[in-house]
């Protein structure tokens, strides 16, 4: 058998009448036998048709200028931001072009910063060492080879002469 | 004239939105004038002040405003205007409540669940027979707001479960059985003035 509070869950669509037959029927069974839940459903349907024939609210006559004025207030607002956004926008993209064009000149005018004389620019002596280096090397060979062969041109008989060292035998 | 009349009276409202997207402002302007009364009323069950139901309002058709290209064709337009008037009303009432509850905390009062106080109780409003729109009214605003919301749609607004489904994005089911429990409520708050009910 149906308990109360089944049926009670069916009131609703008992009310809005969108119940099966079977259903239907169920609720009249019950609330035939049971006085509480009769009540309770006279009382639900009683207090739906009166929720539904509540006296409508309209909305008061200055509604419509009072909404005029506030979109035309939000209007104003938005434009005086929008403005201020475009402002700001475009001062940051005078700032990035500004740092652009420096950039740019800065790279091009890049060579011209070697021909610095070392002492004044800070990097130079650094890398000078490094470059005199490699470009010593080959250099300093080709004196120490040109510095032989004129050694040996000058002092022809010390060519195959034995070098005698302290205490060796003869 | 009888044009204009049929216009405004015969475009539906997915037309007028459609219009107003495109920049039509009078279409916005049918739009207020055809749903100003329903959407207040829905907003003043719930708040139970029409000062702030018509701020509500103005706030709900303000977003409509702004908020144009939103709307999609795929949902009713009065689904959509209600979703957002109803997300409005909710958010007011979330306010108050933080307000009352810093207004009893700042007086010393107890730390508990909060009622609005019922002044529907004073015997001298009462009647055996009639029951007034205000003690509705007053047992509607106690109701929690997903109670009080599906009633509203529902018996004041008279939308189909499916609608308000599609309005509150909850599964049919769960409409029906909130719609049939907020009755219940009602009625068992109610109950002593329908004594006379047979």
């Amino acid at each position: 058998m149906n308990s109360c509070d089944n049926v009670k869950a069916l009131f609703s669509d008992y009310i809005d009448d969108s119940l099966s037959a079977e259903q239907r029927a169920q609720v009249d069974a019950h609330t035939a036998d049971c006085a509480e839940c009769r009540m309770v459903l006279k009382q639900v349907a009683h207090l739906t048709q009166r929720i539904q024939t509540m006296s409508a609210i309209s909305a008061s006559d200055a509604f419509d200028q009072s909404l005029r004025n506030r979109i035309m207030e939000n209007y104003a607002t938005e434009s005086k931001s929008s403005l201020k956004r475009s402002f700001t926008f475009g001062f940051s993209g005078a700032a990035v072009l500004a740092a652009l064009t420096f950039f740019i000149l800065s790279t091009f005018e890049g060579p011209s910063v070697e021909t610095v004389p070392a002492g004044i620019s800070g990097a130079a002596p650094k890398a000078q060492p490094e470059l005199i280096r490699r470009e010593a090397a080959p250099q300093s060979a080709l004196a120490a080879e040109t510095l032989k062969k004129d050694s040996l041109k000058n002092t022809p008989a010390r060519v195959d002469q034995k070098i005698q060292l302290v205490g060796q035998d003869k | 004239m009888e044009n204009q009349v049929r216009y405004e009276n015969e475009t539906s409202d997915e037309v007028l939105i459609g219009r107003f997207q495109q920049g039509d402002n009078y279409a916005f302007d049918l739009l207020v004038k055809r749903y100003k009364d329903p959407l207040i009323n829905f907003i003043y069950r719930f708040l139970g002040s029409q000062t702030d139901a018509e701020d509500v309002l103005q706030e709900t058709f303000l977003r409509l405003y702004k908020n144009k290209h939103y709307y999609k064709e795929i949902a009713k337009f009065s689904t959509w205007i209600y979703t957002i008037a109803g997300n409005l009303a909710k958010t007011e009432l979330r306010k108050r409540r933080r307000r009352t509850f810093f207004s009893i905390n700042q007086f010393g009062g107890e730390e508990k669940d909060y009622e609005i106080p019922d002044d529907s109780n004073n015997p001298e409003q009462e009647t055996n027979t009639q029951i007034t729109d205000d003690i509705i009214q007053a047992a509607i605003e106690r109701l929690s707001p997903k109670f009080k919301e599906v009633i509203i749609l529902r018996d004041i607004q008279g939308f189909s479960y499916e609608e308000i489904a599609d309005m509150i994005q909850v599964p049919l089911g769960t409409v029906k059985s909130r719609v049939n429990r907020a009755r219940l409520k009602l009625q068992d708050d109610l109950q002593h003035l329908m004594k006379d009910v047979d």
